[in-house]
């Protein structure tokens, strides 16, 4: 009891500073508050076996925040029926070249939060996580190939479609 | 200049912040070429997507989110560890393995430390390790290596299950509900560690349908 106690001092003193980033990287990703909370929880279950490990770890923040995209987009895995989400009849060319005879117009509703917010609910879990990766943490389509564990050409026909979705629903 | 030393050119702008206007060689470039027109529209649109999700405002979590989440966490794993480190010696269990007095034993004479189970494919047995212990050891470390077509019961896809657990004086049963998944069968291997030294036992986990005798 006395051991679990200390451990849990240690796990919590290096978890609680980064709570709320996971909380809000959680939330981008989500699109709820209760799934975030869910997935944050989670996240924590499966690393506090992991305490020791995590001392080594320099950089606290950012390697949370990549655990819980694994822990994200493994829980897309076991959810989805299909292996693959996209097959090659689900895109269309309008999805990749929405918006473009209006860069301008894109552009400036890009910069509208509520409309982005309303958009982003649109897009499937999947081709959330990606966009919200890539535009918003910065993820390379090699860093997120790795995360996805896709290989990065596919990754990036994955990004294209996103995006390409993204703007559809932005330009509507 | 062709388009790919251009788009380089946009790209570095539009990554510093910039825009393309102040240049007149990309500016001009850009009005012409449909290709690089649309590159360009992309990162700018990128960046401002990107810009509105990272001030994209999110709702507080709950109050007392982050410590109610540890303390689950924590619950989850002591749970967790129950599960695996029965107290007892389970009536309804199938094989009886009693691992001599102590693991220290099989440290000193090693010849010993190998034990097997034999079962049928798709079956189950658990297998009970009494460690005995000459005084309380606490924060001792046990740990289940899998290797094989084995798995442990409420464990799938685990390959290595690791804790830290306290050591009572006299008999501890640590019971370890091992399933045969296909006919090689596998090993597990258990180690018990503390204040440096180390002491293991490997279960051999043997398919019936190999003719294998139970010894």
């Amino acid at each position: 009891m006395k051991i679990l106690k200390s451990r849990a001092a240690v796990f919590e003193g290096l978890v609680v500073p980064h709570m709320e980033m996971l909380y809000r990287a959680a939330w981008r990703l989500t699109g709820r508050p209760d799934e975030a909370e869910d997935l944050v929880q989670q996240v924590m279950v499966n690393l506090y076996s992991r305490t020791r490990e995590m001392h080594k770890v320099e950089r606290m923040g950012p390697w949370l925040r990549k655990v819980l995209y694994r822990e994200f987009v493994d829980g897309l895995r076991k959810k989805a029926r299909r292996p693959e989400y996209y097959s090659a009849d689900a895109v269309d060319v309008g999805d990749i070249q929405a918006g473009t005879d209006n860069p301008e117009k894109l552009v400036e509703r890009a910069g509208d939060r509520d409309r982005v917010r309303k958009a982003l609910d649109e897009l499937t879990a999947h081709d959330r996580a990606i966009v919200v990766m890539h535009l918003a943490e910065g993820y390379t389509v090699a860093e997120l190939s790795d995360i996805f564990n896709v290989p990065s050409e596919t990754m990036k026909t994955r990004l294209r479609r996103a995006r390409g979705r993204l703007k559809k629903i932005l330009m509507k | 200049m062709e388009c790919r030393d251009i788009r380089k050119k946009i790209y570095e702008t539009v990554e510093n912040g910039g825009f393309i206007d102040k240049n007149a060689a990309l500016s001009r470039h850009v009005a012409e070429c449909d290709l690089c027109r649309r590159y360009y529209s992309d990162l700018i649109l990128d960046r401002r997507l990107g810009r509105t999700l990272r001030n994209m405002p999110a709702p507080e979590p709950a109050p007392g989110f982050a410590a109610d989440i540890v303390e689950y966490a924590v619950h989850t794993h002591r749970l967790k560890r129950r599960r695996v480190f029965a107290a007892g010696v389970s009536a309804a269990a199938l094989l009886m393995v009693a691992v001599g007095v102590s693991l220290m034993t099989f440290f000193v004479n090693p010849g010993a430390a190998v034990i097997s189970v034999v079962m049928p494919v798709g079956g189950e047995k658990t297998v009970h390790i009494v460690i005995e212990a000459v005084a309380p050891r606490s924060a001792a470390t046990l740990d289940i290596a899998l290797a094989g077509d084995v798995a442990v019961r409420g464990y799938p896809g685990q390959e290595r299950l690791q804790w830290q657990t306290d050591i009572q004086q006299g008999k501890n049963v640590l019971a370890i509900p091992i399933l045969l998944r296909d006919r090689p069968g596998g090993n597990v291997n258990v180690r018990y560690a503390y204040d440096g030294t180390e002491t293991a036992v490997s279960i051999q986990v043997l398919s019936e349908a190999n003719g294998v005798e139970q010894t």
